[in-house]
């Protein structure tokens, strides 16, 4: 079970104001649905809540540690921010492999069990090099995905995927949800988004305009 | 721990490790052959590339080693941060235990790199060249080394282990000098920039620091003739000491300011 306390979040990046002020309280067994125009601020929140970049003021406190003081990143954490990028002499399964050596919380069943859930094949032979865009688009799902996260952070996920696939990864992240992970999702297909999202926060110009509880809405 | 396993699992499975090697290994071999095809008389001290000084070989392995090793993963940091791969470690590992892991495993591909083709040259001579002392009377043995030489008494007595002890200094400090590559990551625009510019450096302040003199000056303060093991070798120990420290505490500092609070974009 997790909580994210984002109090109070800005962050300047060479004098452009690219967070203002952003409070939000995310809790676990939700999907948030981030949505606003390009440039509006959604992945670097993203990025603060990953721990990758370090806010000039507020603070993100997750499960009462605050990230960048008690500790350098969340301890339980899948993401997807921006383009996929892996080691293009390795296959699927071989860079998951390595990366989830990094944490040895990771065995090879739940890899296998990862990539077969966004439809990719851990027997396949071909390397990184070598997969289309929506393989490669896959393989970064799998990589937020595998060995089940208490927090999974995926930016634009379904953009280079087909139908089917697109289908499967929504009901993942439902499953996923319903097992008590905190997901948080950008998109900008606003259907989609509206699907799977529980709470959707409108971002703007760096800032939290809107806040839209679609599960209370359906009740 | 598993940050380090990683890093090094990658650094030594790297292509350009392999490149490294066999550009390492070519100007070893080419030496050995010429070597061989031209002399016969002479001991393992003077066929070795280290202290070879009849062929213009030497020098070349000296000028080209901070590419040697720079080569195998000294441009990693870079290349992790313009590819955005870093983002799928600091997830996993704090940005120090990420550059410290760099660095080891930095370190161990340049001190392999360059210590792996010296230690093949020496081992593949061993087995056509005696293994004699240096004597002063004949020049294909090698010169005895002047008692104020650096580790003279060493070469003097057992000409095999000055030239291991060497090639552990030039793993050393070909270490030492691939973490300017990773310490330059963040300000160079290229992946050559990261891996070619500490050659530059050492080029020039080796150039610099040359005593300009025609006769070999004890108290040479060049990093091109320091790991360079042979006879005009005319450094002591305390500045190979020296120079390794600051170069090493240079690079550190750069890296551990340029990795404790930066943002993964």
């Amino acid at each position: 079970m997790s909580e994210i306390v984002i109090e109070g979040l800005t962050k300047k990046i060479k004098g452009a104001l690219i967070l203002d002020n952003v409070t939000m309280t995310l809790t676990s067994g939700k999907i948030y649905g981030f949505k606003g125009k390009n440039g509006s601020g959604k992945t670097m929140l993203m990025r603060a809540i990953s721990g990758l970049i370090i806010s000039d003021s507020g603070k993100v406190v997750i499960d009462g540690k605050e990230l960048h003081k008690d500790i350098p990143f969340p301890k339980s954490i899948g993401v997807l921010i921006e383009n996929p990028a892996f080691l293009h002499q390795y296959t699927g399964v071989k860079n998951l492999k390595l990366l989830a050596g990094l944490t040895g919380k990771i065995n090879s069943e739940e890899i296998k069990t990862a990539l077969e859930r966004v439809g990719l094949d851990p027997a396949d032979k071909r390397t990184y090099r070598k997969y289309s865009l929506g393989m490669k688009e896959k393989l970064g799902i799998a990589n937020a995905i595998m060995g089940e996260p208490d927090i999974i952070i995926l930016d634009e996920p379904i953009n280079a995927l087909d139908e089917d696939t697109v289908h499967k990864i929504k009901n993942v992240l439902l499953e996923l949800r319903d097992k008590g992970k905190l997901i948080i999702i950008a998109c900008h297909d606003r259907e989609e988004l509206e699907f799977l999202s529980d709470v959707i926060y409108e971002i703007k110009d760096g800032s939290v305009v809107d806040r839209k509880d679609i599960s209370n809405e359906d009740a | 721990m598993r940050i380090i396993r990683f890093e090094v699992y990658r650094a030594f499975h790297s292509r350009t490790f392999l490149v490294s090697l066999l550009i390492g290994c070519f100007i070893c071999a080419f030496d050995m052959l010429v070597f061989c095809s031209q002399v016969e008389n002479a001991n393992l001290l003077k066929a070795w590339i280290g202290t070879d000084d009849l062929l213009n070989i030497n020098p070349v392995f000296y000028v080209l080693l901070p590419v040697i090793a720079c080569l195998p993963y000294g441009g990693s940091l870079y290349t992790d941060i313009k590819t955005g791969y870093e983002k799928n470690i600091c997830v996993r590992a704090s940005r120090l235990e990420y550059a410290f892991a760099k660095g080891v495993a930095v370190f161990l591909a340049a001190f392999v790199s360059v210590s792996l083709p010296l230690a093949l040259n020496l081992f593949i001579l061993a087995g056509i060249y005696p293994n004699y002392i240096p004597d002063t009377f004949r020049v294909l043995s090698g010169l005895r080394l002047p008692d104020r030489r650096l580790f003279a008494a060493l070469c003097n007595a057992h000409p095999a282990l000055y030239s291991i002890l060497f090639i552990c200094i030039d793993g050393i400090f070909a270490g030492a000098i691939s973490l300017t590559s990773l310490s330059l990551s963040k300000a160079v625009k290229s992946h050559f920039t990261a891996v070619v510019t500490p050659m530059v450096i050492y080029i020039v302040s080796s150039t610099l620091l040359f005593p300009n003199d025609d006769d070999p000056v004890i108290g040479n303060w060049s990093i091109m003739d320091m790991v360079n093991p042979s006879p005009i070798v005319t450094t002591l120990w305390y500045q190979m000491l020296t120079v390794l420290f600051v170069v090493l505490i240079i690079n550190i500092f750069f890296i551990w300011i340029f990795s404790r609070k930066r943002d993964v974009l």
